[in-house]
């Protein structure tokens, strides 16, 4: 096993293989975007070294090849998505009912939405950090975002008000 | 950020199931250029031999007649008789065709005299 790989994989893996499955709402589809970015990186092993920031370049290889699986499930019949554990399971009742809420809500987000509101919340991007990845503007990225928000508190207005 | 977008952002997510690691990297091991030299690895007697043998192959290929060759081989007339062949051949066909009276002497035989 290459000892480099191993290395990427332990600082980055568990983020690709999140942002993965949180696009494409499947383990099996997340999985396979990841090993698909190790094995290009296997093939090519100066692919990250001539990147400028590695985070952003490993997560725009694993939004491409998500958006590309998306496209070509679509092509083909998409079949049924199971249920995905987006979050880790909590140790209070109310708050596994409040993650498995926000699991949902933000299914039903369009993908391009789910990306920036994941990049934004849970990879603590800036704005024109999530726009070099997405390859989109900064003003973009931040619209969906706020679009994506205001959907998800009207969605969770329920949920949220009753736990505070 | 606000309250609900800090709420959302504290929600850990899950990590990669047990088992990911080591099957990723397994699968990314295979793709990496020395793991691809070993399904041809450089074995000098070996790839010799095999170069030995298409320069046989090459070597017969190419020192027999073409294939337009044989073709024309083939449609071309043959040499045109001599004369002695000419001559040789017109009597075979001259006894040829007395064969059938020689035969009909030789089967008409008196029935009465057996």
């Amino acid at each position: 096993m290459s000892a480099d790989l191993a290395a990427i994989y332990d600082a980055y893996g568990g983020a690709l293989i999140a942002f993965a499955r949180n696009l494409t709402r499947s383990d099996a589809d997340a999985r396979d975007v990841t090993q698909e970015i190790f094995c290009r990186l296997a093939r090519n092993p100066v692919l990250l070294a001539e990147a400028r920031s590695p985070r952003a370049f490993l997560l725009t290889m694993a939004y491409r090849l998500a958006v590309d699986l998306h496209r070509r499930r679509a092509v083909r019949e998409r079949h049924a998505a199971g249920p995905v554990e987006v979050f880790a399971p909590p140790a209070h009742p109310d708050e596994t009912h409040f993650r498995q809420a926000v699991a949902v809500a933000m299914s039903e987000l369009p993908e391009e939405q789910r990306a920036v509101i994941h990049l934004k919340l849970w990879e603590a991007l800036t704005f024109e950090e999530i726009a070099a990845v997405l390859d989109l503007s900064a003003h973009t990225a931040a619209s969906r975002y706020r679009y994506g928000i205001d959907k998800l508190r009207s969605l969770l207005r329920p949920v949220y008000e009753e736990i505070l | 950020m606000n309250d609900f977008e800090k709420r959302l952002a504290e929600i850990p997510l899950n990590p990669a199931p047990a088992g990911w690691r080591e099957a990723i990297l397994a699968a990314a091991e295979k793709e990496t250029p020395r793991a691809r030299a070993t399904i041809f690895p450089w074995r000098p007697v070996a790839w010799g031999a095999l170069a030995a043998c298409w320069v046989l192959i090459g070597f017969f290929n190419f020192s027999g007649p073409g294939r337009g060759e044989i073709h024309s081989l083939a449609i071309a007339p043959g040499r045109t008789p001599t004369a002695p062949q000419m001559a040789e051949y017109f009597e075979r066909h001259r006894l040829l065709l007395r064969w059938p009276a020689a035969t009909e002497t030789i089967f008409q035989i008196d029935r009465s005299k057996i």
